[in-house]
C-alpha cells in the first residue's frame, strides 16, 4: 500500500515537472508572438503619422503654389538649414522644436521644371521611414507672361 | 474494512487534472498570442499598402502638372496667336484636338485626361478652357482633379431564381 502511493506521487512530480517544462516552453513562445506583435503594431503606428506629416506638408506646400514659406507659417518651429527645411516632432507626433526631438521631417527642393519638394521623415537616429515628392504648378496669366518677357528682354539687353 | 480502503482509493485524485488546466490555458494563450499576431501583421501590410498607394497618388500628380503645364503653354500661345476669343477658342480646338494626351470637347471647352495611379485606379483631371478677360485670369479652370476607381461592371443579365 505504502509503495503504491509512492508511486503515485512521484508520477505526479513527474507530471508537474513536465508541465512546468512545457509552459516555460510555450510561454517563451507566445511571448515571442506578443512582443513581434507590438513591434508590428509600433512600426504601423510611425508609418500611418510618417505618411499623415508627409500629405500634410505636401498640402501646405501645394496650396502655397509652391512657396516653402507657407510651410514656415504653418510649422513655426520649422528651421532652414542649407536649403533644407527640418521640422520637428516629438514622441506624440505633435510639432516641437529641437529639443524634444523624436521624429523629424526634411524638405528639399526637386531638380525638375516643375518646381517640387522632397518631403522625408526620419525617426531620430534611424534609417527614412517614409518619403513623396510633392509638386505645385503655378498657372500662367498675362501678366506672368509679360514679366517673364520683359525679364528676358532685360537679361539679353544685359 | 476492505471495501473502505478500495473506496479511498478509487477517490478523487489531482493526477492529470493540472495537463488539463494547462492545457486549456496554454491552447488559449497561443491562440490570443498568434491572433495578435495575424491582426498586427495584416494591419501593418494595410499600412504598407497605403504608403505605397499615396506614393504612386504623387508620382501620377506629377506627371499630372506636366501635362497641365503643356496644355497651359498651349493656351498662351493661343492666346497670342489670337486677336479675338473666336479665334481664341478656335486655335485652341486646333492645337487640343491634336494633343494625344487626353480629349478636348469643343462644345463645352472641356479639356479631360487621365492618369494611371495603380490597378483599377486613375487620376483624373478635367479642365475648363477659359479666355482670360483681364490680365490675373488664367487660360483654364481646374473642375476636377481626382482619384477615380474603374470597377469591372458585374454582367447585367438576370438570375433565374425559380428553377
Amino acid at each position: 500500500m505504502k509503495r503504491y502511493e509512492r508511486s503515485k506521487s512521484s508520477m505526479f512530480l513527474f507530471e508537474i515537472l513536465i508541465n512546468i517544462l512545457l509552459f516555460s516552453v510555450l510561454c517563451v513562445c507566445s511571448l515571442q508572438f506578443f512582443i513581434h506583435s507590438y513591434q508590428l503594431t509600433e512600426k504601423t503606428t510611425i508609418l500611418h503619422h510618417a505618411v499623415t506629416a508627409c500629405n500634410n506638408i505636401a498640402a501646405v506646400y501645394q496650396a502655397n503654389q509652391g512657396f516653402t514659406e507657407g510651410i514656415m507659417e504653418t510649422y513655426p518651429y520649422a528651421l532652414i538649414e542649407n536649403e533644407q527645411i527640418y521640422i520637428y516632432f516629438d514622441k506624440n507626433y505633435q510639432e516641437c522644436d529641437s529639443r524634444n526631438i523624436c521624429y523629424y521631417v526634411v524638405i528639399d527642393k526637386t531638380d525638375s521644371d516643375i518646381p517640387g519638394i522632397h518631403i522625408s521623415f526620419y525617426k531620430n537616429g534611424e534609417d527614412m521611414i517614409y518619403s513623396i515628392d510633392a509638386y505645385s504648378y503655378k498657372p500662367n496669366t498675362i501678366i506672368n507672361d509679360v514679366l517673364s518677357s520683359s525679364e528676358s528682354e532685360v537679361a539679353s539687353y544685359e | 474494512m476492505n471495501k473502505q480502503t478500495k473506496k479511498k482509493n478509487l477517490s478523487f485524485s489531482n493526477f492529470g487534472f493540472s495537463t488539463i488546466l494547462l492545457a486549456f490555458v496554454m491552447i488559449c494563450i497561443v491562440t490570443f498570442s498568434a491572433l495578435s499576431l495575424m491582426t498586427a501583421n495584416s494591419d501593418y501590410k494595410l499600412s504598407l499598402k497605403v504608403a505605397e498607394k499615396n506614393s504612386s497618388y504623387y508620382v501620377a500628380e506629377k506627371q499630372a502638372y506636366e501635362i497641365l503645364a503643356e496644355i497651359d503653354l498651349l493656351l498662351l500661345n493661343a492666346y497670342k496667336n489670337s486677336s479675338n476669343i473666336q479665334e481664341y477658342y478656335h486655335e485652341v480646338e486646333t492645337l487640343l484636338s491634336s494633343h494625344e494626351m487626353g480629349t478636348y470637347d469643343s462644345a463645352t471647352n472641356i479639356y479631360s485626361y487621365t492618369i494611371p495611379i495603380a490597378t483599377q485606379q486613375e487620376l483624373s483631371v478635367v479642365l475648363q478652357v477659359q479666355y482670360p478677360n483681364n490680365t490675373e485670369n488664367t487660360f483654364y479652370k481646374i473642375i476636377s482633379w481626382k482619384s477615380v476607381y474603374e470597377y469591372d461592371t458585374p454582367d447585367e443579365g438576370t438570375l433565374n431564381l425559380i428553377d
